[in-house]
């Protein structure tokens, strides 16, 4: 398709909206900015970030995350306008592309294909009695206290565990990683705190580049070893392409889960009712309330594209180089699909949520997601189903542009008796379990549940 | 999954398929219901 040369950029962009998801009023005026989107454009130009294209409602991101023109491709060297999911580029996203998510095809489903026996369903659901261990562990830490913050101590740990047990990393090291990963995504490029943060940032690349190297020598099961035994026409991936897959793994797995239950536990706290109700029903109700929270709080909120050609798509045309921002969080709002859709609905049907991206590109990791997610909040509802949240002490991020999420959420509740020991002897025993059942090889290899002995 | 008698998840990528052409009655409603969730909009009733 090639565009009409009569149809001028004044007439492809007559719609225009001041979009800047970086601001805290986006984060502030979430609805109100989408019901205007949506009622009057909802195919955006906008000028902010050198000019691109936002689209805010369903159909069009659907379409457009779907068709093969519009591309995920980053050009790190800078020699094309492919530039990526970020908008604007990202300072500390210069010499590494971000894995599958930042390839188009055939590249993106060479990679793809060897992440997926390792997190498909069945590949996930073998591990549930260990995230439930670690789970447990972590809300045995505070459980006689009658203090905890549902972020800090549980949101934070069981995703970051148990994305390091895949990878085949060692588990005590989660805080190296989960620390730099979380605050690199809320702390701002100006703030007093960047320095630390990118020398953090710094040691936990050197640490995975250390296990690669290490995996390389002694191979071990995992993600890192999925990588590393790759052959693409019979040659190994490049090691740059390696640590963006497993950098994309830690930034997809850690912090996404973590806005999700934090966010959910929020609302079931202000809502104790609707929590006793999932509690009480949660054999019917929790598969369509995780879903229906994944709608409503999408944790990535969206994700950039580059047009690599002219295009007309859903009676739109659009320019090759042109950027584009498919907004899942303003498409999760739109009422032509979701009936009341500024309202959680925890039995909601028909819920085509876009939280896990649509199309080739869409989440590798969704499974990982939901069950670490139905872990948590199960644990929290059966040993802290009185918490009362506090308000004053809660913290979400001021701004929601790359991940919907919070840094803080204390709560009280009646304490309890714990049921097993603390994290760092429970992560030692589960480290060893993982060993010796060789837990993280991919479903094609190893097909039995974990036993937590 | 909402129609778990219907379809299969294959074990390697995750991908879901009908197990059968013919739904019988007792899970024509958790089909359809699968149908209007699919986000990818894949299930196609005939």
């Amino acid at each position: 398709l090639s565009i009409d040369d009569r149809v001028t950029d004044d007439d492809r962009k007559k719609n225009t909206y001041h979009f800047d998801r970086h601001t805290p009023e986006y984060r502030l005026q979430f609805e109100k900015i989408t019901e205007e989107m949506q009622s009057r454009c909802p195919m955006a130009w906008t000028d902010t970030y050198n000019g691109h294209w936002v689209a805010a409602d369903s159909k069009h991101v659907f379409e457009l995350a779907r068709c093969p023109v519009v591309s995920n491709h980053h050009d790190i060297s800078g020699q094309t306008p492919f530039q990526g999911i970020t908008i604007p580029k990202a300072s500390r996203a210069t010499v590494v592309r971000g894995g599958i998510l930042e390839m188009d095809e055939p590249e993106h489903s060479i990679y793809r294909g060897a992440l997926n026996p390792y997190l498909s369903p069945a590949a996930i659901k073998r591990w549930v009695p260990f995230v439930d261990e670690i789970t447990r562990a972590a809300l045995d830490e505070h459980i006689e206290s009658g203090h905890i913050d549902f972020v800090e101590h549980l949101a934070n740990v069981v995703p970051a565990v148990f994305t390091l047990a895949m990878m085949g990393i060692e588990l005590k090291k989660w805080h190296v990683y989960s620390e730099p990963t979380h605050a690199s995504v809320y702390t701002p490029e100006h703030s007093p705190d960047r320095e630390k943060i990118n020398a953090q940032h710094r040691e936990m690349g050197i640490d995975i580049i250390n296990n690669m190297m290490e995996i390389r020598e002694n191979p071990r099961p995992g993600l890192v070893n999925a990588m590393l035994q790759l052959r693409i026409d019979g040659e190994p991936a490049p090691d740059i392409e390696i640590l963006g897959n497993l950098g994309l793994v830690i930034g997809g797995g850690f912090d996404t889960t973590t806005a999700l239950t934090a966010h959910a536990l929020e609302w079931l706290g202000q809502h104790p009712d609707e929590r006793d109700r999932l509690s009480r029903e949660r054999a019917s109700l929790l598969d369509p309330a995780t879903e229906e929270f994944l709608r409503f709080f999408t944790p990535a909120p969206g994700d950039g594209r580059t047009f690599a050609a002219d295009v007309e798509v859903a009676g739109h045309q659009f320019k090759q180089y042109e950027r584009l921002w498919l907004s899942w969080a303003m498409a999760n709002r739109d009422p032509s699909v979701f009936e009341k859709p500024n309202e959680i609905i925890l039995d909601r049907k028909g819920n085509r949520h876009f939280s896990f991206g649509i199309g080739v590109h869409r989440c590798v990791g969704s499974n990982v997601a939901r069950t670490v997610f139905k872990s948590m909040v199960t644990a929290v509802l059966d040993r802290m189903p009185d918490y009362v949240c506090d308000p004053e002490g809660t913290v979400h991020y001021d701004t929601i542009g790359v991940i919907q999420g919070m840094r803080n959420l204390p709560a009280t509740f009646t304490p309890g008796k714990p049921l097993g020991p603390g994290l760092d002897e429970t992560l030692e025993k589960l480290q060893r379990i993982c060993n010796e059942q060789e837990l993280a090889r991919p479903i094609t290899e190893r097909k039995e549940m974990a036993v937590i002995d | 999954m909402i129609a778990p008698e219907s379809f299969q998840l294959d074990d390697v990528d995750g991908h879901a398929s009908p197990v059968c052409e013919i739904v019988p009655a007792e899970h024509q409603d958790a089909v359809r219901e699968a149908a209007q969730s699919c986000p990818e909009q894949a299930i196609v009733i005939e």
